[in-house]
């Protein structure tokens, strides 16, 4: 009897349970299987006083080899407008009172942002039967056209420019984790009309830690199974401020918080659940935890999906 | 001249049952292997191969089963590479094969489709039939289980066709 008994709580805890190193909100240092097309729109939208902003990414994923990966990646939304708001900088030429996210809601169209290139290196893979750990490394550069007018500097679609990072991510069992540190090298945004308006962004690093957890199937049957994986992830980010000259003048910005130097953390839960082991669907809400970010309001939502095309 | 067809029929039946030696089917454990579309990846590199007929992964165990299609060439260590090319690693890769009578000594070799496969930390003895060759090397298992074997799969059968070293 107790023998017996034994035996099955060996078997119960035997099952390979497995989780997920998807992340919603930041990339793992696997990549993509080689000969596979990866796809994934997502949609990023929050409330600005009385504007939805709403952005597109459309990312397409191809493993040149089976350690490294390229994603082209695209950027629309309604952040921006084809040119710096009429206020940025006063008649009196001192720069404007920035107040969007608290009393603005500028009206922009919707349309194209920027589009990336993004490399991702994977340099190290140690696999277990169902653990494994990986570390990579990333290069991306990205080249738009938005007026962007505020220090907080982004590759997807706020800003042309370069960057870069290294990823390390676990996987054990039923657990995920992963961890990312990255640099943005942004470019200078250059307006030209009847004044000549240049803005210099401050470089900014950012840092995640993400943690998955496989909530079911309790035991893997078959393809065709519904996973449910849960997820908590900690964007941080710290970005210096803007230099602004106007017509060859520097113009002095004080007391313009989302203009200056910043740091900040914010906390995604999410869910993600993987239909018929081929399509994945992500959900997740942005919140502040450490102080905050003026480039978008909070709450902040975010949806994804990826499939996977083989050829 | 009467006899020229029936003979060349017999000539070629008769060296025809040499050709029925073959790779029958490989088990294979897959590494890293952390959700069901990862496992879903690697079946379907493995599958597009063309020699393989189909593929069945255990998602439970992370292995999988790959049969092969009927006069295919076969190519083994492809499905190691397919394993690799999905981003994951071969825990082990077992393969069936169908002898018709083969005398089997540590160090022997013997030939398949222009490859050489010699036989290590076996005992001499006689195999015919389906038999399970697990293959040695470093594409087909984890490197720290490799180091052990590393010595000896240094000598290779011949100079100019490739070397592969299974155990039984």
């Amino acid at each position: 009897m107790l023998r017996s008994s034994l035996a099955a709580a060996f078997l119960l805890f035997s099952f390979s349970l497995k989780a997920q190193e998807l992340f919603p909100r930041t990339e793992p240092a696997s990549n993509s299987p080689k000969g596979a097309l990866g796809v994934r729109m997502s949609n990023e939208f929050y409330r600005e006083v009385t504007v939805l902003r709403s952005m597109q990414n459309c990312k397409f994923m191809w493993a040149l080899t089976n350690k490294l990966m390229l994603t082209q990646a695209f950027t629309f939304a309604n952040h921006h407008g084809a040119r710096l708001p009429d206020d940025f900088i006063k008649n009196d030429g001192n720069i404007g009172q920035h107040t969007h996210g608290n009393k603005k809601g500028n009206t922009y169209p919707y349309g194209f942002e920027n589009a990336s290139l993004t490399l991702k290196y994977r340099f190290l893979s140690l696999d277990g039967q169902n653990s494994h750990f990986r570390m990579a490394a990333f290069a991306e550069a990205a080249a738009g056209t938005s007026a962007h007018d505020e220090a907080e500097v982004s590759l997807m679609g706020d800003n042309s420019g370069g960057g870069g990072g290294i990823i390390a991510t676990v996987l054990h069992k039923k657990f995920a984790a992963s961890v990312t540190g990255g640099a943005i090298l942004p470019y200078r945004y250059v307006q030209k009309d009847m004044n000549e308006i240049i803005i210099e962004y401050g470089n900014a690093y950012y840092y995640s830690l993400s943690f998955g957890y496989l909530l079911f199937p309790f035991r893997y049957k078959d393809y065709n199974q519904t996973n449910l994986n849960l997820y908590m992830e900690f964007i941080g980010k710290s970005y210096d401020k803007i230099n602004v000259n106007l017509n060859s003048t520097d113009v002095l910005i004080d007391k313009v918080p989302s203009l200056e130097q910043g740091n900040y953390v914010d906390v995604f839960p999410g869910m993600q659940l993987i239909l018929n082991s081929s399509t994945r669907v992500d959900i997740s809400v942005g919140l502040p935890l450490i102080s905050r970010s003026y480039v978008h309001t909070y709450p902040f939502y975010y949806l994804g999906i990826q499939r996977y095309f083989y050829f | 001249m009467k006899f020229l067809k029936p003979l060349i029929f017999f000539i070629i039946l008769a060296h025809s049952a040499g050709f029925s030696q073959q790779f029958k089917k490989v088990e294979i454990g897959v590494d890293g292997l952390t959700c069901s579309m990862c496992t879903r990846s690697v079946e379907m590199n493995i599958r597009k191969l063309d020699f393989v007929d189909s593929v069945k992964m255990d998602l439970t165990n992370t292995n999988g089963v790959v049969l092969f299609k009927k006069g295919a060439t076969i190519e083994i260590e492809k499905i190691a590479k397919a394993v690799r090319d999905a981003g994951f690693s071969t825990r082990y890769l077992n393969a069936v094969f169908s002898f018709t009578s083969q005398e089997l000594n540590n160090g022997s070799c013997f030939q398949y489709n222009g490859n050489q496969y010699k036989f290590i930390g076996v005992d001499n003895k006689k195999v015919s039939g389906e038999t399970t060759l697990t293959f040695v090397g470093k594409d087909f298992m984890p490197s720290k289980q490799f180091k052990k074997w590393s010595e000896s799969v240094k000598e290779s059968c011949s100079s100019d066709k490739r070397t592969y070293y299974v155990k039984i």
